[in-house]
């Protein structure tokens, strides 16, 4: 059975405010699809008519103060994390120049350091253990009693571990 | 000076309020809240929220719209998107309840005129319409409320809620459909 729409359209202007024709009003009358319908359009336009509580003011400035603050803390965040970037750069730049290997005339090697602390403990040795050490040495790989001197120290580090060595 | 205060604003329409607030006029803002906030706050109860719930929802359904203003592109009118919008909000809320619908008895005591009686069979059968409402599948609530509470166009309706119009259409009368059975 087809239903009838024919006032279907004019239901929300006049619900809105606007006037039924006389024969939109003598179809209404005699439809009783359209008045079923109309029940529904006009009883769903008052829904929420009496509803209190909103103050369009209020509703405003809560929403643009919660908008307000809500770019103050990404504008912090944005700050925060340029001066952790900043922090940490500088961290790493730091890192990298004290880490940095000395130079001819710098300071000494982890490396350096390293063989100068070993060589102190060979000062309580003597002669004939000290030869035996130096045997044990001999047995390295290629032969060379330098071998496990690290490669990274310079010509001036390499002569202040010969000379300990020699005594 | 207050966000709110003053009316030159009152005249201007949607889409110029929009690009004026996206320059950073507040006041803009403000004369948005003032137009529409009646408007989607009927559409949040009509769609099931308790009145008291209304006014938090309206509040955020103006909060998210203006921190993504730019999600408005002037396609459908600015109301309807603010109730696209108010959809989702409140879809969300009732997944929130774990599928419960926030129609409540207390919520009946709304009108208070001087017939009782009368306002009683009234407050009856819009509450009857408003539970109908809130177990329509969204879409038909949605362009059901849009048509008959706004009168919009089937062609704004299915701009706003991502539809064509004819089935914006169809989806309109399944909703006189089925409310008509509850208010007969």
């Amino acid at each position: 059975m087809t239903v009838c729409e024919q006032l279907s359209d004019r239901m929300p202007a006049i619900a809105a405010g606007e006037q039924w024709t006389a024969a939109e009003a003598a179809h209404l009358a005699g439809c009783a699809d359209c008045a079923a319908e109309w029940a529904v359009v006009a009883a769903t336009h008052q829904l929420g008519a009496d509803l209190p509580g909103l103050n369009a003011h209020h509703v405003a400035e809560r929403v643009l103060g919660r908008l307000r603050a809500e770019r103050a803390a990404v504008r912090a965040r944005r700050r925060g994390l340029t001066f952790a970037g900043l922090a940490a750069a500088a961290a790493i730049a730091v890192a990298v120049w004290t880490g940095r290997p000395a130079g001819p005339a710098g300071g000494r090697t982890g490396a350096a350091a390293a063989a100068d602390l070993s060589l102190v403990e060979l000062d309580s040795l003597r002669a004939p253990e000290l030869e035996a050490l130096l045997h044990s040495m001999d047995r390295t790989d290629d032969g060379d009693p330098l071998h496990a001197v690290p490669s990274v120290l310079d010509d001036g580090e390499l002569d202040r571990v010969l000379e300990a060595l020699e005594g | 000076m207050s966000a709110t205060a003053g009316s030159e604003a009152d005249a201007r329409p949607d889409a110029e309020l929009v690009v004026a607030y996206r320059g950073g006029d507040e006041r803009a803002a403000a004369e948005l809240v003032r137009r529409h906030l009646a408007a989607v706050g009927r559409f949040l109860y009509s769609s099931g929220a308790g009145p008291s719930d209304v006014e938090d929802l309206v509040q955020e359904t103006f909060f998210r719209a203006f921190r993504r203003i730019d999600g408005w592109r002037g396609e459908a009118s600015f109301r309807s998107w603010l109730f696209t919008i108010a959809g989702n909000l409140h879809k969300d809320e009732y997944r929130r309840r774990g599928g419960r619908q926030v129609v409540s008895i207390e919520d009946r005591d709304l009108p208070d005129r001087a017939d009782p009686a009368g306002d009683f069979a009234a407050t009856e059968v819009q509450e009857r319409l408003r539970q109908g409402l809130a177990g329509l599948p969204r879409l038909q609530r949605e362009v059901f409320l849009l048509r008959a509470q706004e009168g919009r166009s089937y062609e704004d309706i299915a701009v706003a809620l991502g539809t064509t119009p004819g089935a914006a259409r169809v989806h309109y009368h399944h909703a006189v459909k089925r409310l008509k059975e509850l208010v007969r």
